[in-house]
């Protein structure tokens, strides 16, 4: 799998300016779409996005080859929905959620140590249809089909989770002015590059007083339902704490060790880094997150055997992390909106709804041929490549 | 447990056990020279069925030569693939992997899409429909066939393998790709040729399995596990490892199948993690 290692730094915006911008962006977009199943949409593609993201933490950073990745992803999915069956809480359900995604990932590398590679994926595949074939056995054997609808539990239905999305919406209002004075006032020298941050907060301030106001003028709740936008806002607090989590761990010294692991085995085993226990924590992590998704993911749709555990959720994760770059944990979340979306456009007309994975698997193809890297690997590339020859250009100037 | 139980389930056993050998032995003739895990293989099974079937309904009514057909498209299918899809990624195996999964997804779709019902079987005889009578079970006559033309493709393979000239350029290819290469073999082009000759066996078994198994696509998803644990189970280079091992699996699956169905892919994967744990280079592969 290619491998890329450059870091990306966009000028114009500072890491925590960038997040901030996106942050806002997000938490503001479904008050000014006028469409429900919009934001239906983009809140499946977001659950999507932490699942593609913990297996991007696997495969990309850790370097180990899973395709049972949806056993972690399903369990959740399984657990969290009897959960709120029985009448918990959604928070209860989602720490039941994470940590069963932990020990089902964490049981899953317990062979690790001595089945590497090719054979792991085949493995874990094979583990997690053992799992889906044996509910479907049960079901047969129990005479119903093993199946969970929970509909909306009452985070979903409360009002006040809403207003206190829209409260954080407010405080990133209120980051973003603090953001663009410190680009104005006080410079000696005003760049470019502050001239495009302060029109994209200029920008974005627009925007969330828009949404604020769309929000409490009662237009964004004509045309959708508090659930739909609720699940919006859950999933999207989800992503962003997950994607700080994950950043937060390849960060730390676990992470280089893990990206050490990724580049050599046999050179960090030699260094002295107990590559089986780094393995394992790579697994059981990667499995906490895809446990978040899969207790999102009980909420949205009937929870059964052929949704949670379908080896197509492996697939289309690989898909994403393919389409968005290997190891970048941003590229696969994008990734994985645009393979949403895809399926949504295809599913819209009736002819391309039957050939729908068939498209997207040309376009996967096409991609591995051409973007060896992603989209996201080939921008860093060509970012770096543009950014060498100017270099290049200029030093040859100043000569 | 009864008798004719359990001639039956060892004739469906060994029956199913030559089909999954001819899914399984292309992916260990590719698997051993190039290192791509074919996912797509079992997709070309199912295609090969379908294509058998569809030949029957429009272009010709005589089985033997639909069956030649398709092993011929199979070739082609294979030697584009490899050509188009495959060459340019050597040295870059989970990129491949990773194609041929692609190539998967695309092939079962395209399949559900033209023909989403699946089809049956057109033609009708004895040789295709008929019973007989073992020690008192009736019993399929086609199984018989199939477990004929499975043993003899084994042995034609297996000829093939350790007595030709191509057979040891191919064996020369799996011990050791770089020495091969210096002994003046074109590498690139005994890749092509195995790929094509591992889809176009694969081809083959669908043509054959056409009659009793018809065609839907759970032979696309369903086999595709099963070929795995054939060959994790076996070794994932030994074309004779893959033989007994298939043997091991199919009558496996199948007495499971007849005496515990509620365990049915469970203990094959069991098996196939127990192995894999236990020697994961397979029971029949050589110590790395």
């Amino acid at each position: 799998m290619a491998k890329i290692n450059i870091k990306l730094t966009i000028n114009t915006l500072s890491k925590f300016e960038s997040g901030v911008v996106v942050t806002t962006f997000l938490l503001a977009l479904p008050m000014l779409l006028n469409r429900a199943y919009w934001v239906s949409i983009i809140s499946i593609a977001i659950i999507w996005g932490i699942f593609a993201l913990s297996y991007d933490l696997l495969v990309g950073q850790a370097g180990i080859l899973s395709f049972g990745q949806t056993a972690p992803f399903g369990a959740a999915a399984f657990v969290s929905a009897y959960l709120m069956y029985l009448g918990f809480p959604f928070f209860i359900a989602l720490l039941a959620g994470v940590f069963v995604g932990f020990i089902i990932n964490f049981l899953m590398g317990l062979p690790v140590r001595r089945v590497k590679g090719v054979y792991y994926a085949i493995l874990t595949l094979a583990f997690a249809e053992a799992i889906r074939i044996s509910i479907e056995n049960m079901s047969r054997y129990v005479g119903r089909s093993i199946s969970f609808t929970v509909g909306h539990p009452p985070i979903i239905r409360s009002v006040f989770f809403a207003h206190f999305m829209i409260f954080i919406l407010v405080v990133l209002l209120i980051i973003n002015l603090i953001l663009v004075y410190r680009r104005i006032v006080g410079k000696t020298r005003f760049t470019l590059g502050d001239l495009i941050a302060t029109l994209i907060f200029i920008g974005l301030i627009i925007i969330s007083i828009g949404a604020i106001y769309n929000y409490f003028s009662g237009y964004t709740l004509n045309y959708m339902r508090i659930t739909t936008l609720n699940m919006y806002f859950l999933s999207l607090l989800l992503l962003v704490l997950s994607y700080y989590f994950a950043k937060r761990v390849t960060y730390s010294p676990m992470g280089s060790v893990w990206r050490a692991m990724r580049e050599n085995p046999v050179r960090a085993e030699v260094v002295g880094y107990n590559i089986y226990t780094y393995s394992l924590f790579a697994l059981a992590i990667s499995g906490a997150i895809a446990g978040v998704a899969g207790s999102l993911f009980s909420m949205t749709t009937i929870v059964n055997s052929e949704t949670a555990f379908s080896a197509n959720n492996t697939i289309m994760g690989l898909l994403a992390i393919i389409l968005g770059g290997v190891g970048t944990l941003i590229g696969p979340i994008i990734g994985m909106g645009i393979v949403q979306l895809i399926i949504y456009f295809l599913s819209s007309t009736a002819l391309l709804s039957y050939l729908s994975m068939a498209i997207i698997g040309i376009i996967y193809i096409v991609v591995i041929l051409v973007f060896p890297y992603g989209m996201l690997g080939t921008w860093y590339l060509k970012m770096t490549n543009i950014r060498r020859k100017a270099m290049r250009l200029l030093s040859r100037k100043l000569k | 447990m009864s008798f004719l139980l359990l001639m039956n389930a060892l004739i469906d056993g060994f029956a199913f056990a030559l089909i999954v050998y001819l899914i399984a032995s292309g992916l260990v003739i590719i698997f051993g020279l190039m290192d791509i895990l074919n996912f797509a293989q079992a997709a070309f099974f199912m295609l090969g069925a379908y294509l058998t079937i569809f030949q029957l309904l429009t272009l010709t009514n005589i089985y033997p030569l639909a069956i030649v057909i398709t092993t011929g498209i199979g070739f082609v299918l294979g030697i584009i693939i490899e050509i188009v899809l495959l060459r340019p990624l050597y040295g870059n195996p989970s990129s491949q992997l990773l194609i041929t999964l692609g190539v998967m997804l695309i092939l079962i779709q395209i399949v559900t899409f033209i023909w989403p019902f699946g089809m049956v079987f057109p033609m009708k005889g004895f040789l295709y429909q008929g019973t007989v009578d073992v020690f008192g079970a009736t019993v399929r006559f086609y199984k018989f066939v199939i477990i004929l033309v499975g043993f003899i493709t084994f042995i034609i393979l297996h000829t093939i393998l350790t007595k030709t000239y191509l057979g040891s350029i191919l064996r020369a290819g799996i011990e050791n790709r770089e020495l091969a290469e210096l002994f003046g073999i074109n590498i690139k082009k005994v890749f092509t040729l195995a790929f094509g000759l591992g889809t176009a066996i694969t081809f083959f078994g669908g043509a054959i399995v056409a009659p009793w198994l018809n065609a839907t696509v759970e032979l696309g998803t369903s086999f595709t596990l099963l070929a795995f644990t054939v060959i994790i189970v076996g070794g994932m280079k030994s074309h004779l490892g893959a033989f007994f091992a298939s043997l091991i699996v199919g009558l496996l699956h199948q007495f499971s199948a007849y005496f515990f169905p509620q365990f049915t892919f469970i203990i094959d994967l069991l098996l196939m993690v127990v192995v894999l744990i236990l020697r994961p280079q397979g029971l029949f592969g050589a110590e790395e």
